[in-house]
């Protein structure tokens, strides 16, 4: 619970980690950048906030007041019916105004933009991170690239520090040398609303450690999303670009230091969830051992459970969406978009609890989760992205130990926790550590990677997607198995965000720097 | 930008909001074709088809199943009967039906018994109506789905055959079926009615 602000003190460690990191920009695969001296910040050093030279650091704070004690006492309540008792005739695009709690946050409206409009806000001493929100006013939802659609994602750029010090450029693909435009990581998709939040990479992760806070005063940024990349660049291959898209920003800082635990409230809508009612949901056995699965999970990143609130939804709603969602149609007006809209106001992971995702290309198929964007608009509900859908088809199913810890194989209520607590990372700004192609990763230094070309097995190994290689039909894959190496470099298939789940691999581990980036969330109180 | 959007578009994997979209190449729905089959020894099979059924955000593009070949067949009709997790079942499933008729060439029956049975659970059902919708042939769908449509117990198992008989022609026991269901169960039924507009 909320301990105001308690006194801290820091500690940091060096990773374990090889210095080799393929740092990823955007959704660009396969960017390799090595992280050596150049990035590394000196463990208690001065607090300019800056890369220096020195061993690379994590911030793993220690705090004399704990904020919780980590798995803490989760609270189940019934927050009864949300949602239109009608469904809405025309597709959603809701603007909400964003909320943070007094006691852990400041929000600055920074009023309606145009795209390439340059916009300033000040960022208190003492900050612990900013998330940038940008609400489409008037914006096209889609874009054509080779005579395909894709989202307008906003892609906020140029993102400026008081010392005038350019940390991400959306038209930059950093490379070596170019280290500091990496040290901030943007690889959302995410049309209508999007949010960047910092630090979420390594390098202004450890310097915010050491400084205790991001760099104070005037910060900068430039509105920007695909359509007026695509209006800028007059590429004949690329059309529906313009430059008038608007849009309402604002920037949410956290005040203090990363605390070393904090606790989330999170709400799970009963959207099709095998006739589970918000009132049931709360002595459910099988939504209890979930809740405390999903609880010891996020415990080992320093985080507790506090409110865990159910919430039933409208009948047309469940008709609707229980088994509707399609996780390829991610168009703001597609259902899944528009299932997110039915979230409340409020500072909480929202986990829209379904029954099947499918997920057409292909042929055909399904996944079992699927987050809303990367990060999740923690601090303002409502949007087409506020939310995480899982599936509860496993929830009671199976048999669950007693005793003895997860059974990611057998007990489905374990299952279902697991993949809300790897889409709950994706809310909190967690990637992939390595994706399924072993050939993009996550731009945190201590995750372990996975590349398929050093960890596939041998014999599959020429099939890799290697970047600038002709990309084979069907690349190969790294799965877990491959990647359990504990002191290599093909490690991370026993990470709560691996791609894949291996019930016999899997342990949902976090690294510190994981941890870090979770409780640097809006969301943590 | 070029980098975004090109990326965008020929990345092949990720969770699917890092990368929109499947490149075309893995997109192709060609439930007949059948892929050149990979040489993997059982042991590699079962480990992919593992490695496969693990997913959690990343779409498995049916083109990576066909391409285990009839050897695929066997293992993954196993799983979709056993008493697995659900979704474990149900992606087994998709498995299948992405084999195709040529290299899975029971999977249909199997598909029609599992989803006819009240008795399973909703997911498997599910995968199976749209499997079966990918195994049977034209001749074989309506007398097989329109008894799901119209008298399944289950109101998504009715708008999963409404959606997969909406695809081929069958749009007039689709719209029959969607205006005796009431105004809040229509609502399934949005992307048959839309497909058959």
């Amino acid at each position: 619970m909320e301990n105001g602000n308690p006194a801290r003190s820091r500690l940091c460690f060096e990773p374990t980690q090889p210095t080799e990191v393929r740092l990823q920009h955007g959704i660009l695969p396969g960017l390799t950048l090595l992280l050596g001296a150049a990035l590394a910040v000196a463990c208690g050093g001065d607090s300019s906030g800056g890369p220096d030279a020195g061993p690379p650091a994590v911030c793993s704070a220690t705090v004399a007041s704990p904020s919780c004690s980590p798995p803490g006492t989760p609270n189940l309540v019934a927050g009864g019916m949300v949602g239109p008792s009608a469904a809405p005739s025309v597709c959603q695009k809701p603007h909400s105004t964003p909320s943070v709690r007094q006691s852990s946050g400041l929000v600055q409206p920074l009023g309606t933009h145009k795209v390439g409009d340059v916009v300033s806000f000040n960022v208190p001493a003492g900050s612990g991170s900013l998330s940038i929100i940008s609400q489409a006013i008037n914006a096209t939802d889609t874009i054509t690239y080779k005579g395909r659609p894709l989202d307008n994602s906003v892609v906020p750029t140029t993102l400026l520090k008081p010392d005038g010090t350019l940390i991400y450029d959306d038209n930059v693909v950093p490379d070596a040398g170019m280290e500091e435009t990496a040290t901030v990581f943007y690889a959302a998709s995410s049309p209508v609303t999007g949010v960047l939040t910092v630090p979420n990479a390594t390098p202004l992760l450890s310097s915010t450690c050491v400084a205790g806070g991001l760099p104070s005063g005037s910060w900068s940024v430039t509105v920007n999303d695909f359509a007026y990349e695509c209006f800028l660049t007059n590429d004949p291959n690329c059309t529906g670009g313009n430059n008038t898209n608007t849009y309402d920003l604002s920037v949410l800082t956290r005040s203090g230091p990363t605390l070393a635990t904090g606790t989330i409230d999170v709400a799970f809508y009963l959207v099709g969830a095998g006739g589970l009612t918000s009132a049931g949901a709360v002595v459910d056995p099988h939504v209890k051992r979930m809740v405390q699965t999903l609880s010891s999970i996020y415990a080992s990143a320093g985080i507790c459970l506090g409110a865990v609130t159910f919430y039933d939804v409208p009948a047309w709603a469940q008709s609707r969406y229980a088994n509707g969602i399609d996780a390829s149609d991610e168009t703001p007006c597609g259902k899944l978009d528009q299932m997110f809209t039915l979230s409340q106001p409020g500072n909480t992971i929202n986990f829209f609890l379904v029954g099947q995702i499918s997920s057409t290309p292909g042929g055909g198929g399904s996944v079992v989760g699927i987050d809303g964007t990367i990060p999740g608009p923690s601090g303002v509900g409502g949007t087409v992205h506020s939310g995480a859908a899982v599936s509860a088809a496993d929830l009671s199913a199976g048999v669950c130990p007693v005793s003895g810890g997860l059974d990611l194989g057998g007990c489905g209520a374990d299952r279902v926790a697991y993949i809300a607590a790897h889409e709950g990372g994706h809310w909190m700004g967690l990637y992939h550590p390595t994706e399924a192609d072993g050939e993009s990763f996550d731009p945190l230094r201590d995750t372990p990677g996975c590349s398929c070309e050093a960890c596939a097995p041998p014999g599959e190994r020429s099939n890799c997607a290697t970047p600038g290689k002709t990309r084979p039909a069907n690349p190969a894959f790294v799965f877990p198995p491959s990647c359990t190496s504990q002191s290599g470099g093909c490690g991370g298939g026993d990470e709560l965000m691996f791609w894949q789940l291996d019930g016999s691999v899997a342990k949902g581990k976090l690294s510190a720097e994981q941890g870090q980036v979770m409780r640097s969330n809006l969301l943590v109180h | 930008m070029h980098a975004l959007l090109i990326a965008a578009l020929v990345a092949g994997v990720g969770s699917s909001r890092q990368h929109p979209r499947p490149p075309a190449d893995e997109t192709t729905h060609a439930p007949e074709q059948v892929e050149q089959a990979e040489t993997l020894s059982p042991a590699e099979l079962r480990a992919r088809i593992d490695g496969y059924l693990g997913t959690i955000d990343t779409a498995i593009p049916a083109a990576r199943w066909r391409a285990l070949g009839p050897q695929a067949a066997g293992p993954l009709a196993e799983i979709a009967q056993s008493s697995a997790l659900p979704t474990r079942r149900a992606q087994a499933i998709d498995g299948l039906a992405a084999l195709g008729n040529k290299a899975a060439p029971s999977a249909a029956a199997l598909l029609v018994k599992l989803a006819q049975s009240e008795e399973e659970a909703q997911i498997v059902r599910l995968a199976a109506v749209r499997g079966a919708g990918r195994l049977l042939p034209a001749s074989k769908l309506g007398p097989t789905l329109r008894p799901l449509l119209e008298k399944s117990r289950d109101l998504h198992v009715r708008a999963e055959a409404a959606q997969v008989l909406s695809r081929h022609g069958h749009c007039g026991a689709v719209r029959a079926q969607a205006a005796r269901e009431t105004d809040e169960e229509r609502e399934a039924f949005g992307r048959a009615l839309e497909k058959c507009q």
